[in-house]
């Protein structure tokens, strides 16, 4: 049996700005910035969107926390906040509920400690859970045994695009007649050998470089600051979902490979994508892009956005211009926003420390206090280091 | 319902075929070897020689006899420099150069220009050993827990990526298409040459270079499976050491490997006069939400796995004439798996042989699922059961036909390949006589 459509009907997300989704989205709506200052070995200091792990695990048990990483820890929470409360229901179908998410970085903070112990003290010091604390699966497999579930489940790892790539994996699960998937991602790490990871790409800003420095768009901009968090998002079948759950429909997910000699393979995927799902441009009604804050590679999502849209460009933001750019988590917390701007007929701007003039004629970017959104259909970007590309599409159900 | 495909559902489909086969497995390299290898009863496990094992509970392995600088054949690539990247990323490239050399013996630069070209690998551990090698220079051999923000060095960003497994395989390849690596712990193989499959089947790709790698033999992973005796001790008989059903078998051997399997549209191989070893028509993946690594003794979740793939296959268990097993040598996983294996195949399981590899090579996590696919369907080909070796005392607990130590032969029209991997992970695919397939279609 196949399912006509998908639904999201719950949604977690933490990020620096908050522990909780209501947290989250009253600090993007506001456009605040959160980072916190890193020190490496030599004092050098750099950004970083700090995520409060140690809140997050207030509920775990010292069982669980001895045998995962902090992010595991976060991601477990998260799953908690998703099958909380009126949702709690879903888990009578736990033999059918499947895990899909993205990773990145694993739990490389368990692994770093491991290395550490290994090192110093020899193989006999190293954790019996180093066998499983930070490889990629590790939340996928800790949230399904947390809850029993036993449906399909996986993780994808396909750098800041595995949130909307496992979303497209769930949703073909969805799709192929399961009727519950728990999907997203959330990433980043605060070991230091994994910032120095972070901050050794190419696209983070340079040690001691000021939250200015990750502007998007604008000329000054220099990259972006990294940070850990994530979302979880409940997808569910047509048929399982009651119609009051039915305000966000997530209508498809597509991706691709930008390789060297081939085209704009963005906008290939978004054009797929509207063919697909009978979306045309003027349905859009809020763009949530990518926004990497590196000139270069800002260009080319701002003429992708201008192949696509032309001069009738869609509102477009970037609330993690306030948060950091999360890796896998990237994607997963942007669609995860772009859900609740279209439940809320909010959208949410960029941050506001980057003022309230849009600098760039060529798009629509939302600075300043937000607005409204007209239309009742989102788009979100994502790229990934290496050629990844993807893009999702939800609407509004009025 | 799990991931997968089939026509359950009464709508067309596109049938998947297996164009392309390689394999770099522990053991001498290339699809011959490993074939010869695991048909011959041989074993490749010996100790442990990428590093001094001295220290260690398992100190044995099964290693791959190929030299970093000598396992890129420069057919595909530009030339490039695959000198930094992780071990587990040049061996894939190695069973691809083999995979795709066999499924094109000419053309492929036309169809990666005219086709749509998807990658779906998986991997486990992906990155370690370059996490590794990383971990020790920025951390002065782990002297230094803050580690130095010093000038951008590319490598300890990318190098770190899982990712980065997909973006090298995607660039050799001139890859257009959507590329996923997939991680499931031990069954990350097998979910990927199922999720590829899905993506001929979904209409994503034309064509999609499918397979697993890993290459853990790491301290730091030898040292976290010896915490959890999860691995065999027995260093003194290497060779005897991975003993999958048999009743002395006390834990896996580690290893190392990759396989790639190139996927294709059937209609698409058949219109370019491709030879077809098989078809992949049934694959079903489940959780059993009950521990990270431990397992119990039913099986009902890979046991509902087998059940939904054999249900997409659109096939009865009687149609399955050879399983090849995870049987990681594990007291655990094989009693799991054989009550796993008497739910979901019934009377059959009985007569049904089944056999597990490992026993020869040794179980190289996110690789040996891709590699155990390779196996079956060279046994189509071949109508050939390899053995599982070092078969010696029967287990009360196992009681099924396990083809022991000697190589068997068959018709073998159907196989079905089953994976478990920590995480609670469980996955099953069915692979076809494309001749039979003709028929039941």
């Amino acid at each position: 049996m196949r399912n006509g459509r998908t639904f999201i009907t719950q949604i977690a997300i933490a990020t620096s700005q908050g522990t909780s989704t209501e947290e989250v989205w009253d600090a993007v709506v506001k456009g605040r910035t959160t980072f916190s200052t890193l020190e490496d070995c030599e004092g050098r200091q750099i950004l970083f969107g700090d995520l409060d792990t140690e809140r997050m695990a207030v509920g775990l048990t010292e069982r669980i926390k001895i045998q995962t990483d902090p992010i595991t820890q976060a991601a477990l929470a998260l799953s908690d906040q998703l099958l909380s409360g009126d949702n709690s229901e879903v888990l009578d179908h736990r033999d059918e509920i499947g895990v899909q998410l993205g990773n990145n970085y694993g739990g490389l903070s368990f692994a770093q400690r491991e290395l550490t112990n290994l090192s110093e003290n020899g193989p006999g010091a190293v954790s019996p859970y180093q066998s499983f604390a930070w490889f990629y699966s590790v939340n996928t497999g800790q949230i399904s045994v947390r809850h029993k579930l036993k449906g399909p489940s996986g993780t994808v790892a396909t750098e800041a695009c595995s949130g909307i790539d496992a979303l497209s994996l769930a949703n073909y699960e969805i799709l192929s007649g399961t009727d519950f998937m728990i999907t997203g991602a959330i990433d980043g790490t605060r070991s230091p050998f994994g910032i120095a990871s972070m901050y050794s790409g190419t696209s983070t800003l340079a040690p001691e470089t000021a939250a200015e420095g990750f502007a998007p768009y604008s000329a000054e901009s220099i990259g972006y600051v990294p940070g850990a968090g994530g979302a979880l998002l409940m997808l569910q079948s047509e048929r399982m979902t009651p119609p009051a759950q039915r305000d966000i429909e997530l209508i498809g997910a597509a991706r691709g490979f930008q390789s060297g000699q081939s085209g704009n393979v963005l906008r290939d995927v978004v054009e797929r994508l509207f063919t697909e799902s009978g979306v045309t441009p003027f349905d859009i009604g809020v763009v949530y892009s990518d926004a990497v804050g590196v000139p270069g590679v800002d260009t080319r999502e701002r003429e992708t956005l201008v192949k696509i849209f032309g001069d009738k460009q869609p509102p477009t933001t970037a609330p993690k211009t306030g948060f950091g750019r999360l890796f896998a988590g990237a994607s997963a917390v942007d669609v995860a926003l772009a859900a609740l701007t279209l439940r809320n007929q909010w959208i949410p701007p960029l941050a506001i420390r980057l003022g309230g003039q849009d600098p760039d004629e060529h798009l629509n970017l939302v600075y300043g206090e937000g607005r409204p959104i007209q239309k009742d259909t989102a788009l979100v970007l994502s790229t990934g280091t290496g050629g990844y590309r993807s893009a999702a599409l939800l609407r509004l159900n009025g | 319902m799990s991931e997968g495909f089939g026509n359950n559902d009464q709508v067309e489909v596109r049938r998947v075929a297996i164009t392309g086969i390689g394999v770099i497995a522990p053991g001498e390299p290339g699809r011959d070897a490993f074939w010869s290898l695991i048909t011959s009863g041989g074993s490749a496990v010996r100790r442990i020689s990428q590093f001094d094992p001295s220290s260690f509970r398992s100190q044995i392995a099964g290693e791959c006899n190929i030299e970093d600088d000598g396992i890129v054949i420069q057919e595909f690539g530009d030339g490039e420099d695959l000198s930094a990247v992780d071990r587990s990323i040049r061996l894939a490239v190695a069973a691809t150069d083999e995979a795709l050399g066999d499924a094109f013996d000419s053309g492929y630069e036309t169809c990666s220009t005219s086709d749509r070209i998807g990658i779906s690998y998986g991997s486990a551990v992906g990155a370690s050993q370059r996490m590794v090698e990383l971990y020790d220079h920025f951390t002065d051999g782990g002297k230094y827990w803050r580690c130095p923000l010093g000038d951008k060095n590319e490598a300890l960003f990318e190098g770190l990526l899982p990712s980065t497994l997909g973006a090298c395989l995607a660039d050799r390849y001139h890859v257009n298409g959507p590329v996923a690596i997939v991680s499931a712990g031990c069954t990350s193989g097998l979910d990927a040459v199922g999720q590829g499959a899905a993506m001929i089947q979904r209409g994503e790709s034309h064509i999609v270079i499918a397979g697993g790698t890993d290459a853990p033999l790491l301290p730091i992973t030898v040292a976290s499976f010896d915490a959890i005796k999860a691995t065999s001790p027995s260093n003194k008989k290497p060779e005897e050491a991975s003993r999958p059903f048999d009743a002395k078998r006390n834990g896996f051997v580690l290893a190392e490997g990759a396989a790639t399997l190139v996927l294709e549209d059937l209609e698409h191989a058949r219109a370019r006069g491709a030879h077809v070893y098989a078809e992949i028509t049934g694959f079903a993946r489940t959780t059993n939400g009950y521990h990270m690594t431990g397992l119990d003794n039913e099986g009902a979740e890979l046991a509902d796995a087998i059940s939904k793939a054999l249900l997409k296959a659109g096939i009865k268990p009687e149609q399955i004439d050879y399983v090849n097993a995870h049987g990681s040598s594990t007291q655990q996983n094989d009693v799991h798996e054989t009550e796993a294996l008497k739910k979901a195949l019934g009377e059959h399981s009985r007569h049904v042989p089944i056999s597990s590899i490992k026993s020869s090579i040794g179980h190289s996590l996110g690789a040996v699922g891709a590699i155990e696919i390779i196996a079956c369907v060279l046994a189509i080909a071949e109508n050939l059961v390899p053995p599982t070796i070092n078969y010696e005392i029967p287990d009360e607990r196992c009681d099924l036909d396990y083809v022991p130590n000697t190589a068997r032969r068959a018709v073998i029209n159907g196989a079905l390949s089953t994976a478990s991997g920590f995480g609670g992970f469980q996955s099953a695919i069915v692979i076809e006589n494309p001749k039979r397939r003709d028929e039941i279609i």
